[in-house]
C-alpha cells in the first residue's frame, strides 16, 4: 500500500511539473512581445518597457519559469495587470460562487446518472433502455451554455417563474432565494455530465451484471435491489469514480461558462474580463488553479480506488 | 435458467430474434438518421453562399430586430442582419474549424500514439505530457491559447488541435501496446523489417477504427468547444459569423429577441447530435461488445 502511495505521489508531481511548464509556456506563444500585446497599440514604447520589465519578460526564460514556479509554490500568482490586485486573492474571491454551483451540478449528476444508469442496465434491451439511451444522446448534445440560454428563455422569459440573472450566497439570504438563483445554471451544467454518466454506469454495470457472482446472488435468491446496488454496482464504481473525478474540473470551468449568461460574479466573468483586457497572469493563475483541483482530486480518488478494490494496491506492486 | 416447454422455449427464441432484428435495425436507423444530419449539414456548409438569402455582413437598421417572416426566415439581429443567412454562414464556419480539429488531431495524435506505444523511452515523455495536458479543461486550455495566439479563426483551429491531440495519442497508444504483443507482429520482426514498416505498414491500419471513432467524437467535442468560446468573446472574432458569437451577440437581446438565440441553438445542437449519433453507430459497428 505504501508503495503504491508513492508511486502515485511521485506520478502525481512529475504531473504537476509538466502541467506548470506548459502553462508557463503558454503566455510565451504569443507571437511578439507580450508587453505590447497586453497595452495595446496606443501604449507608448517606455509604458511597454516597464511592463515587461515588471512582468519580468527581459529576464532569460529559465530565469522566468524558476522565479514563476517558485512564487507559485509559497501561493504567489503574481499581480494581475487589469486589476491591481494580487492574481490569487481575486480568484479566491471569484471562487464561491463557480465551486458552489459546480458542487450543487456534481451532486445532481450522480443523483440522476447512477439510479438511471442502473435502471437502464437492469431493463436492458427494453423500451426503457431505449428511453435512457435516447435522453443521454440528447444530453450529450446540448452544450450546457446553450442548455441555459434555452432555460433562461423558457423559465426567465416566457413563464417568469425564476430570477435568470445575479447571485445570492445562503448567508446574504436564506437557502430557497439562495437555490432559486443557481437551479437553472445547476440544472444546464448537470445535464451533459449526468447524461455522460449514465452511459458510463449503464455500461459499466452491464458488464458486472454478467459475471457469475451476480448469478450466484440472483440464485441464492437476494432481492433484485440488494444485489443491483449492493453488490454490483460496488463492483461497477471504479469507472463511474474515475468520470466523476474527471467531471468535477470540467464543471468547473463549465460553470465559468455558465455564469456569463447568469451574470453570476464568479470565475467566469474573471476569465472574460481578462482575455479582452489580455490579464496573462490572471489566464495563467486561472489555468493553474483549476487544474490543480482536477489534479488533486484524482489523487484523492486513485487512493480511493485502493480502498474500493484493493486488489489495485497489490498488482502495483508486481508493476 | 427456466424449465419451459419446447413450444414455449421456440416462442421464446422467436421473440429474442424479433427482438434483435428490430434493435439491430434501429440502430442502423440511429447511425443513417447521425449521417444524414452531418450530411446535411456538411451541404448546408459547403453551399453557404448559394443557401443564404441575404450577405451576412450586410447591416439593415431599419428593419433591426425584427421577428422572422417570410422575408427574414430567422428574423435579424440587432444590426439588422438576418440571422437565417448568418447562421448558414455560422454553419459553415463551425464546420471548418470542427473537421479542421479533428483532421490535424487525427495525424499528429495517431503519429504521436505509434511512437509512444512502440518506442518504450518515448511512452514516458509523450504520455506524462498528454496527462498533464489532459488535466486542464478543454474551454480553459483552448482560452488561454488562443489570448496568447490572437483571435483569429486559424488560432481558434490551432487551439483546439492541441487540446484534442492528447486523446487520440492515448487511444491510438492504448491499440498499438496491444497489437504489438501479436504473433504476426512478431513473425515480421523475426524477419527482420524496418521499424518503420512494422509500424505504419502493420500496426497503424490495425488501430485505425477506435482512433477514427474517437475522431467523430472530437470532431463534435470541438465544435462545441468552439461554440463555448466564442460565446465568451474569445474565439472565432466578429464579425465573421460562427454559431458561437452569433449567440454571444443574442444574450443582450434574450428578452426581447429570443430568436437570436434559439435558431443558432438548433443548428449547434443538430451538428453536435447528428456527429454524435454518427459516432456511436460507428463504435457499435466496430466493436459489438460496446453496447
Amino acid at each position: 500500500m505504501i508503495r503504491y502511495l508513492c508511486k502515485r505521489i511521485f506520478s502525481t508531481v512529475c504531473t504537476l511539473l509538466i502541467l506548470s511548464i506548459l502553462i508557463f509556456s503558454i503566455i510565451h506563444l504569443t507571437p511578439g512581445d507580450p508587453a505590447r500585446i497586453m497595452l495595446g497599440s496606443d501604449a507608448s514604447q517606455e509604458e511597454v518597457d516597464a511592463l515587461a520589465e515588471t512582468l519580468g519578460l527581459n529576464d532569460p526564460l529559465i530565469k522566468q519559469y524558476i522565479d514563476w514556479i517558485g512564487n507559485a509554490l509559497q501561493g504567489d500568482l503574481g499581480t494581475s495587470y487589469s486589476r491591481n490586485g494580487s492574481v490569487i486573492d481575486e480568484i479566491q474571491s471569484s471562487m464561491g460562487p463557480t465551486v458552489t454551483l459546480a458542487v450543487w451540478a456534481q451532486l445532481l449528476t450522480i443523483v440522476i446518472a447512477l439510479p438511471l444508469g442502473v435502471f437502464a442496465a437492469k431493463k436492458k434491451g427494453k423500451v426503457q433502455d431505449s428511453a435512457v439511451i435516447a435522453f443521454s444522446l440528447l444530453g450529450i448534445s446540448i452544450p450546457s451554455f446553450l442548455l441555459s440560454l434555452l432555460l433562461v428563455i423558457l423559465f426567465g422569459v416566457r413563464l417568469q417563474w425564476l430570477p435568470v440573472a445575479g447571485y445570492k450566497t445562503i448567508a446574504s439570504s436564506d437557502l430557497a432565494t439562495h437555490l432559486s438563483y443557481i437551479v437553472l445554471p445547476v440544472i444546464s451544467l448537470a445535464m451533459m455530465q449526468a447524461a455522460m454518466l449514465t452511459r458510463m454506469t449503464r455500461a459499466s454495470m452491464i458488464d458486472v451484471i454478467n459475471n457469475d457472482y451476480i448469478k450466484t446472488a440472483k440464485a441464492k435468491g437476494l432481492k433484485q435491489r440488494v444485489i443491483l446496488y449492493k453488490h454490483a454496482l460496488k463492483h461497477a464504481m471504479i469507472p463511474i469514480l474515475t468520470t466523476i473525478g474527471q467531471t468535477f474540473a470540467t464543471l468547473l470551468s463549465g460553470a465559468a461558462v455558465v455564469e456569463t449568461v447568469f451574470n453570476i460574479p464568479g470565475i467566469g466573468q474573471l476569465i472574460v474580463n481578462s482575455v479582452s483586457r489580455r490579464d496573462y497572469p490572471m489566464i495563467q493563475g486561472i489555468v493553474l488553479v483549476i487544474s490543480l483541483i482536477y489534479i488533486v482530486i484524482n489523487f484523492v480518488i486513485d487512493i480511493f480506488y485502493g480502498i474500493i478494490d484493493p486488489r489495485i494496491w497489490i498488482t502495483a506492486k508486481s508493476k | 435458467m427456466k424449465k419451459k416447454s419446447d413450444k414455449a422455449n421456440m416462442k421464446q427464441g422467436l421473440w429474442e430474434y424479433r427482438k434483435l432484428v428490430l434493435k439491430n435495425f434501429l440502430s442502423k436507423k440511429l447511425v443513417v438518421l447521425g449521417f444524414v444530419i452531418t450530411v446535411v449539414m456538411a451541404l448546408i456548409a459547403i453551399f453557404a453562399p448559394v443557401i443564404a438569402t441575404y450577405d451576412p455582413y450586410e447591416v439593415d437598421v431599419v428593419n433591426r430586430l425584427s421577428a422572422p417572416s417570410i422575408l427574414h426566415f430567422f428574423g435579424t439581429d440587432q444590426l439588422g442582419r438576418d440571422i437565417f443567412s448568418r447562421v448558414i454562414y455560422g454553419t459553415r464556419i463551425s464546420m471548418i474549424v470542427g473537421l479542421c480539429t479533428a483532421a490535424i488531431s487525427f495525424v499528429i495524435g495517431i503519429l504521436l500514439g505509434l511512437m509512444a506505444g512502440y518506442v518504450k523511452v518515448l511512452d514516458n515523455i509523450i504520455m506524462r505530457i498528454c496527462e498533464a495536458m489532459g488535466a486542464i479543461p478543454p474551454i480553459l486550455m483552448a482560452i488561454a491559447l488562443v489570448s496568447a495566439l490572437g483571435a483569429s479563426i486559424q488560432n481558434v483551429v490551432l487551439a483546439l488541435s492541441i487540446v484534442y491531440i492528447p486523446t487520440i495519442a492515448r487511444v491510438t497508444r492504448a491499440s498499438t501496446l496491444s497489437i504489438k504483443e501479436m504473433t504476426y507482429i512478431e513473425a515480421i520482426q523475426s524477419q527482420g523489417a524496418k521499424w518503420s514498416r512494422i509500424l505504419f505498414r502493420h500496426i497503424a491500419p490495425n488501430i485505425l477504427s477506435p482512433v477514427i471513432v474517437q475522431t467523430t467524437y472530437i470532431f463534435a467535442s470541438a465544435i462545441i468547444t468552439e461554440a463555448a468560446l466564442s460565446f465568451l468573446g474569445a474565439g472565432v472574432p466578429a464579425p465573421s459569423p460562427s454559431l458561437g458569437n452569433i449567440l454571444y451577440e443574442a444574450k443582450s437581446y434574450i428578452y426581447n429577441a429570443t430568436w437570436m438565440t434559439v435558431f443558432p441553438s438548433l443548428f449547434t445542437v443538430l451538428i453536435v447530435l447528428g456527429l454524435n449519433l454518427f459516432g456511436d453507430g460507428l463504435r457499435d459497428i466496430i466493436d459489438p461488445m460496446s453496447n
